[in-house]
């Protein structure tokens, strides 16, 4: 049965923890503790994820089909059983690269109003 | 470790049970490993902001997480309804039946039985030396506890009861009275005849002009004191009321008072038009002197309240007024009479009960039949909500039976299932 998906812009704003899940997981499949340690080490340590956060988001992204849970875990290596890898699909991607389009006119409008120079 | 992973899994109990049971494990597991770290890099501050974050969590997100269940399960309860609104309108229908009929039924057993009196300053001081249950008036002389007082007896008790801030008497019952205002034609208006205290002691203040005061006690008073109701649907709420005749067969009273809206007296359901002073009785009801006994007849035809003075037991309030009261009975009979039969005509007690809820002789009346009924109501709600969970049971069972028919229907299931055809799943009386 086809599933009817919403448009990415309906999605937006997003909220600043879902962006930073989105971004953690552009590149390659993540457990939740890893999702927690990239955001950390991309924002310099000045954003934290805790679980509550974190999981609380998760459950909504699953559920507005922006991530998705994998069924096996992609690393072999991993003995924790308790971890659940998540992956971005690629409506999650649409939404991402939709939510990067508002915040460059939202940047563009500043820089046009003087408020902050132009880049370069 | 241990403790502590203890103590994250008693903060996850905020949470939902089903946002737990999905994410509680991986939480936990998380936040494990963030202590790890903490401790391996031998930051006592981290650990406690770890700690601090999870509380934070407990208190903010997890409130979010059972606002979203409810969210889902009103949206899941309003998608069910609006998808059968066959069933929709039985199930509200049979509810809305047996509620409502609970709430009439309650409010009339709660406003008949256990409701105050409306209109009064705290009913809950009133006591009453007569029985709240007894009205009418009698002649003679009764045995055990006294339903109702004579007019003497009342006066002696308020003279010298000293454990009363206040006592006042009422007449035991609603008089039909016929009543001419100024030159108007005669009719009917319903009032009781009380002391001069009444109104102090409901703590009631007059709207327009002034209440009864002791002072009607002392003389005859022609003066009527009238209900807002009176006021309003007789005299068309004309502020001009003080000082207006009201013509009775042998009396001429004044209207010096009106009292608030919402004041009824000291009888539950029933409703006076006018008050007047007790002291007034020969002159309002001609041909009977209920303000004097005459041994050995008494006319008992008052209810008496009152109000305690401060640090004063019901008990000894009552033991006090029994021998005031005993006091009365003995020089009433006299020492001859008494002499002859004193076990007798002594065999009489006040006993002091709560004026809260006022005179009311539809309590005793009305009381089981009102109890009875809200039970039959109650039940009706009970066979209500039976009637509704069947229902539900048979659109369970009937949704159940159909989804299993879909699945071994389905082209795959069907394919794959050699030893489960739909056939067997589905026959038509089953499917029904």
């Amino acid at each position: 049965m086809a599933t009817h998906e919403p448009k990415p812009d309906s999605l937006l704003p997003l909220p600043t923890a879902v962006f930073h899940i989105l971004i953690a997981l552009a590149n390659r499949d993540r457990h939740g503790y890893s999702i927690m340690q990239d955001v950390s080490a991309r924002t310099g340590g000045k954003v934290q994820l805790s679980a509550g956060t974190l999981y609380s988001s998760i459950r909504r992204m699953l559920e507005q089909g922006l991530i998705e849970e994998l069924a096996e875990s992609p690393d072999p290596t991993s003995t924790d059983e308790r971890r659940r890898y998540y992956r971005l699909t690629r409506f999650g991607r649409r939404v991402a690269a939709a939510e990067v389009e508002r915040l460059n006119a939202l940047v563009q409008q500043a820089r046009d109003t003087g408020l902050v120079p132009h880049a370069g | 470790m241990l403790r502590a992973e203890t103590v994250y899994r008693a903060l996850l109990r905020c949470y939902p049970a089903a946002f737990r049971d999905e994410y509680g494990n991986q939480m936990s597991g998380m936040f494990a490993e963030q202590l790890d770290e903490a401790r391996r890099n031998g930051s006592p501050s981290a650990t406690a902001a770890l700690w601090f974050q999870a509380a934070a969590d407990a208190l903010t997100i997890a409130p979010k997480e059972h606002w979203h269940v409810i969210q889902q399960d009103l949206r899941y309860a309003l998608r069910t309804l609006g998808g059968n609104p066959g069933f929709t309108a039985v199930a509200i229908l049979s509810l809305a039946l047996g509620i409502g009929a609970n709430t009439a039924i309650f409010h009339l057993w709660n406003g008949v039985l256990h409701s105050p009196l409306p209109g009064i300053y705290q009913p809950a001081g009133l006591v009453m030396l007569s029985n709240p249950e007894d009205t009418g008036g009698w002649t003679g002389r009764t045995d055990g506890e006294r339903d109702q007082l004579t007019y003497d007896e009342f006066e002696q008790l308020r003279d010298h009861a000293a454990a009363f801030s206040a006592l006042m008497a009422s007449q035991s019952g609603l008089d039909d009275w016929q009543v001419r205002i100024e030159e108007g034609d005669w009719e009917e208006a319903h009032g009781h005849l009380v002391s001069g205290g009444y109104f102090q002691v409901l703590g009631v203040s007059a709207l327009l002009g002034r209440v009864f005061t002791t002072a009607e006690d002392r003389a005859e008073s022609p003066y009527a004191v009238i209900s807002y109701n009176y006021w309003q649907r007789r005299l068309g709420g004309r502020p001009d009321v003080l000082g207006l005749a009201i013509h009775m067969r042998k009396a001429a009273l004044t209207i010096i008072g009106v009292t608030p809206p919402g004041f009824i007296g000291e009888t539950n359901s029933q409703q006076p038009d006018l008050w007047i002073p007790a002291r007034m009785q020969p002159k309002v009801i001609p041909g009977v002197d209920w303000l004097h006994d005459t041994p050995p007849e008494k006319s008992m035809w008052l209810h008496v309240f009152g109000r305690l003075k401060p640090g004063v037991s019901p008990a000894q309030a009552e033991s006090e007024a029994n021998a005031i009261f005993v006091a009365g009975l003995e020089s009433f009979y006299g020492p001859e009479a008494l002499s002859r039969d004193r076990r007798r005509l002594l065999d009489q007690y006040l006993r002091l009960r709560s004026g809260a809820r006022g005179v009311s002789r539809s309590r005793t009346e009305f009381s089981l039949s009102l109890t009875a009924l809200l039970v039959a109501v109650g039940l009706l709600l009970l066979i209500a909500c039976a009637n509704l969970a069947n229902l539900l049971l048979a659109r369970g069972a009937r949704g159940g039976l159909k989804s299993r028919c879909g699945f071994r229907s389905a082209p795959a299931a069907a394919a794959s299932s050699a030893n489960c055809s739909p056939k067997a799943w589905c026959s038509p009386s089953s499917a029904a």
